[in-house]
């Protein structure tokens, strides 16, 4: 009978350290990796300006997930491709264009699903009469991580910090107001 | 003998018992609480709309975190809350003042510590003589689950329709 006792304490004390030596091997919460993720969408939120260079519009659009909407000034919110791609076509056609932004600010979910960029961006372009003319703003982006680790860009926003301008004269209204419609800045 | 064997073969099960038990809480994956904070930041979202339309600066500035950024259409960003609040207070001037969202869609993180919103805004005015001039434009916001479990804006984003 002692023997029996002795296995029974042994299966316990084998059970416990089996138990004990379960727990050690798996993390206690999720690991952080907050930092890296934040870091990974910085560095592609600047791939994306330096992409921008190009000015090709399928090169930027690459940078947009499936289900992206743009939210530009001064127009409607593009939530299909195509209005993506007119919307960013538009821009990229402007006569004269030079483009570039920077990040201010990112930060990543803790779960590393969604993270966020905001900053800055300069904008020159020719104005009706050829002259260059610069516009700067802000910009917010919502980024989500992709099947394949990569981040994508899912909200994309920009205004101009320039106060608005004034009504044109009658005689180029019409001009005006399409050119400012199109251009990535120039409120109202 | 007989009681002790028994004896030792219950301490060996509850030993067991309570290792399993204390090892499962451990590597348990977060809850997913993306239903309720999707609602409570709803909820915020209207009560801060409520607030503005109240005109109750302190109000509307408890909804924001304390280093908040807020864009606007035609002006630089206005970073940390005093500029945000002087900012908000000018829009609290304007006499009569109707806040309308639509189209808003919101993710949220599944750690539930960020959340994103946009959508579609219209601010209505009415002058002294009874004018109305609505402005529409887009917006996107980031939240920011707090240590209280109530969200808060980090960044308020806009960019005007017209």
């Amino acid at each position: 009978m002692l023997r029996f006792r002795s296995f029974s304490l042994m299966l316990a004390a084998t059970l416990a350290a089996v138990s004990l030596g379960a727990c050690s091997h798996q993390p206690a919460a999720l690991p952080d990796n907050r930092a890296a993720d934040a870091a990974a969408v910085q560095k592609a939120d600047a791939d994306w300006s330096l992409a921008a260079q190009s000015k090709q519009a399928d090169t930027w659009l690459a940078f947009y997930a499936d289900d992206a909407v743009v939210l530009p000034p001064n127009e409607a919110m593009a939530t299909s491709k195509d209005e993506i791609r007119k919307s960013i076509t538009d821009l990229l056609e402007l006569p004269g264009l030079s483009v570039s932004w920077q990040t201010t600010k990112a930060e990543a979910a803790r779960s590393g699903d969604l993270a966020y960029t905001y900053g800055t961006y300069e904008l020159t372009s020719n104005d009706a009469k050829g002259n260059a003319t610069t516009d700067h703003g802000k910009y917010s982006e919502v980024w989500r991580k992709q099947s394949d680790g990569s981040w994508k860009c899912i909200v994309d926003m920009w205004s101009s910090d320039l106060p608005v301008a004034p009504a044109p004269a009658p005689q180029t209204k019409h001009r005006g107001a399409k050119h400012s419609r199109r251009r990535k800045h120039h409120a109202n | 003998m007989r009681t002790d064997r028994a004896l030792s073969l219950v301490i060996a099960a509850s030993l067991a018992v309570a290792m399993v038990a204390g090892c499962s809480e451990a590597p348990r994956p977060p809850m997913d609480t993306r239903k309720a904070d999707e609602a409570a930041i709803t909820g915020a979202g209207v009560a801060l709309a409520q607030a503005a339309e109240a005109k109750d600066l302190d109000k509307c500035m408890s909804f924001y975190v304390d280093d908040p950024v807020l864009f606007v259409p035609g002006a630089p960003a206005v970073i940390g809350k005093d500029a945000v609040r002087q900012a908000f207070a000018g829009f609290l001037e304007v006499q009569a003042l109707k806040l309308e969202t639509s189209g808003l869609i919101i993710d949220v993180a599944q750690s539930g510590d960020l959340a994103f919103e946009r959508g579609s805004y219209s601010n209505t005015i009415t002058d002294a003589k009874g004018k109305t001039t609505t402005e529409t434009g887009k917006l996107a916001l980031v939240w920011k689950k707090q240590a209280d479990g109530s969200w808060k804006i980090a960044a308020d984003t806009n960019a005007s329709d017209q």
